[in-house]
């Protein structure tokens, strides 16, 4: 009987002394913050300045316009590693540039070289789905997308642009309204930005994303869209095709 | 007195047992494939009950789906009319005239794709397009998810249906979808005439029947299946400009531009107008205009060439657009508004 409860004893000391080493092994490592927080802003801009609606601004074709609506999603938001591989920040958003809105994310501290998005939806999620079977709170849900869903024909709208203008260089009230919508797979286009990104682990930046709505009108290279010619579209075409590419090169990081 | 009280609280658990029995008994919908039709394809999401069923017959008929109350499915997709609504082009809320004339519902149970221009590939998304369309219901689910929700009964009958907590999207949805699956038509003279009873067509009406299926028109070749459509798109020569550009709507393309899609020609004699604008007030306008081989078009079908019919043939056409006519189905009260 003496024994057995020795055996207990000993049992119950070695137990106790082991629990006791794992806390103390549990203080000793208490995990090093690895990562950074990154917040980014998003911004539109006209000709190097920001928009604030409803501000009148005059393209260089003269045509006078208010930008209404200007919102768009982003998709696979992701930042370029050293070694070309992507860290994914988010997988969809919807941006309403005119709000300015500002995402904060935690990000393993490192060396990047870039971000890159897809303006649009990914083709997965926008041919022949439904929009919904999603939460409420989902972008992609029917209230999520805030109207940027064709009913007509099932997909995402990737891009609204809307305002009015004065095509007529007369000095008249903005009375020509413009309405650019895109969408459907292939017009879909990704933004790729080079920038030196050093995360330090613990510290914080700010970026802000900077949409350049005159470059969608005038782009530094491309084909111009003259608002008096095109003045809206909401299929695909031609038209859409030089939307799309001339704002996938519209953005720039700082 | 003892009596009366008796009665009342025997009238009240009677009720309370109606109540109840709606909320928790659904089960499974037995539908009836009409001989010579392929099964129904049911979303996994929404496989047909009585519930479902039930609950996309009361929204089908709700005006609070439109965004000042007017307007519900209903008003533009008539039963009497093979649920179409008689006008050139539809009146949505505030009297806005829509741009497309209103397509019968009849079996869209079998529809591969939805809309004249096909960009809509289930039944369940295609709902969000006159819910949205400011020219049909007004423009926003969302506005009717809230006016629905403060509907206790209708949020009893949603849930029991489909398991959710309140009424939204998916609930309207899959209920209209569930709904319209049961707009089965099968049941028309050519129907009972194909099944063995040779005395229901007339001779005028076989006559038109065999034209129809002939290589001189070549009617079948685009209106085939038991449903009279193989739901592709064409170019008719309806007009040498068309103002609605179809199926180039949605793919850009302009070898699109004014194509649409075949439509069904069961119950054809009750969906008057005719064509996607509803330019055509009647069946003999119809058959004369592809008699004459439509107007010049770029994109214009082939087959869309002057037939050189004669009277008695145009009007044996007529008769056999006439003996597709369902009268069981325009007067089957399960699709009638609940009362």
């Amino acid at each position: 009987m003496k024994k057995i409860i020795r055996a207990v004893f000993y049992a119950f000391t070695a137990v106790a002394l082991l629990a006791a080493c794992k806390d103390n092994k549990k203080e000793d490592t208490t995990p090093a913050v690895t990562t950074a927080t990154l917040k980014i802003s998003y911004a539109a801009h006209w000709q190097g300045n920001p928009y604030v609606h409803p501000a009148v601004v005059e393209d260089n074709f003269g045509n006078q316009l208010r930008i209404d609506k200007f919102m768009s999603y982003v998709s696979k938001l992701s930042l370029i590693k050293e070694d070309g591989s992507e860290y994914l920040l988010k997988d969809y958003s919807l941006i309403d540039f005119l709000q300015s809105p500002t995402v904060e994310f935690k990000v393993p501290a490192g060396h990047y070289t870039g971000l890159k998005f897809l303006i649009g939806v990914p083709a997965d999620v926008n041919t022949n789905t439904d929009p919904a079977p999603y939460p409420s709170d989902h972008v992609l849900s029917v209230a999520g997308s805030q109207g940027m869903f064709w009913t007509w024909a099932t997909g995402y709208i990737f891009t609204k642009l809307e305002g009015k203008a004065d095509t007529t260089a007369s000095g008249q009230p903005l009375l020509y309204p413009f309405a650019y919508h895109t969408g459907d797979d292939h017009y879909s286009r990704y933004a790729h930005l080079q920038y030196d990104l050093q995360l330090q682990p613990g510290a914080q930046y700010h970026k802000t994303l900077i949409a350049h709505v005159d470059r969608i009108f005038s782009p530094v290279q491309g084909t111009s869209i003259d608002l008096s010619d095109i003045g809206g579209f909401h299929s695909p075409g031609p038209a859409m095709a030089t939307f799309v590419n001339n704002f996938s090169n519209a953005f720039t990081l700082e | 007195m003892r009596s009366f009280v008796f009665g009342f609280i025997l009238l009240l658990i009677a009720a309370c047992q109606s109540t109840t029995s709606v909320e928790l008994q659904d089960r499974p919908l037995r539908v009836h494939v009409p001989k010579g039709f392929k099964p129904i394809k049911y979303p996994e999401d929404n496989e047909p009950t009585e519930l479902r069923v039930l609950l996309g017959r009361h929204l089908f008929y709700d005006t609070r789906l439109s965004l000042d109350n007017t307007v519900s499915c209903g008003t533009c997709h008539v039963l009497s009319a093979a649920f179409t609504d008689g006008r050139k082009t539809s009146e949505g809320i505030l009297k806005r005239i829509g741009k497309r004339n209103a397509p019968t519902l009849a079996n869209v149970a079998w529809a591969p794709r939805f809309m004249m221009e096909g960009g809509v590939p289930t039944l369940e998304a295609q709902s969000l397009a006159p819910l949205h369309d400011t020219l049909e219901m007004g423009g926003d689910m969302m506005v009717a998810v809230a006016k629905l929700n403060r509907d206790e009964e209708l949020r009893k009958l949603a849930r029991a249906a489909y398991g959710r907590d309140s009424i939204d999207p998916f609930v309207i949805t899959r209920a209209l979808a569930a709904f319209q699956r049961t707009f089965i038509t099968a049941d028309s003279p050519y129907d009972r005439y194909k099944n063995g009873k040779t005395d229901e067509l007339t001779e005028a009406q076989i006559r038109g029947m065999e034209l129809f299926n002939s290589t001189k028109t070549m009617c079948f070749s685009c209106h085939s299946g038991p449903n009279f459509t193989d739901y592709a798109f064409y170019n008719i020569g309806l007009y040498e400009e068309y103002a609605d550009e179809g199926r180039q709507r949605l793919t850009g393309e302009d070898s699109d531009n004014g194509r649409f899609k075949t439509p069904t020609l069961r119950n054809i004699e009750l969906t008057a107008p005719y064509m996607h604008d509803g330019s055509v007030s009647s069946l003999e306008e119809v058959i004369q205009l592809y008699n004459e081989g439509g107007k010049r078009h770029r994109n214009k079908d082939a087959r869309i060439k002057p037939l050189h019919l004669t009277e008695r043939e145009q009007a044996d056409l007529v008769a056999f657009m006439k003996a597709l006519t369902d009268y069981n189905f325009v007067q089957n009260p399960a699709l009638l508004p609940l009362k």
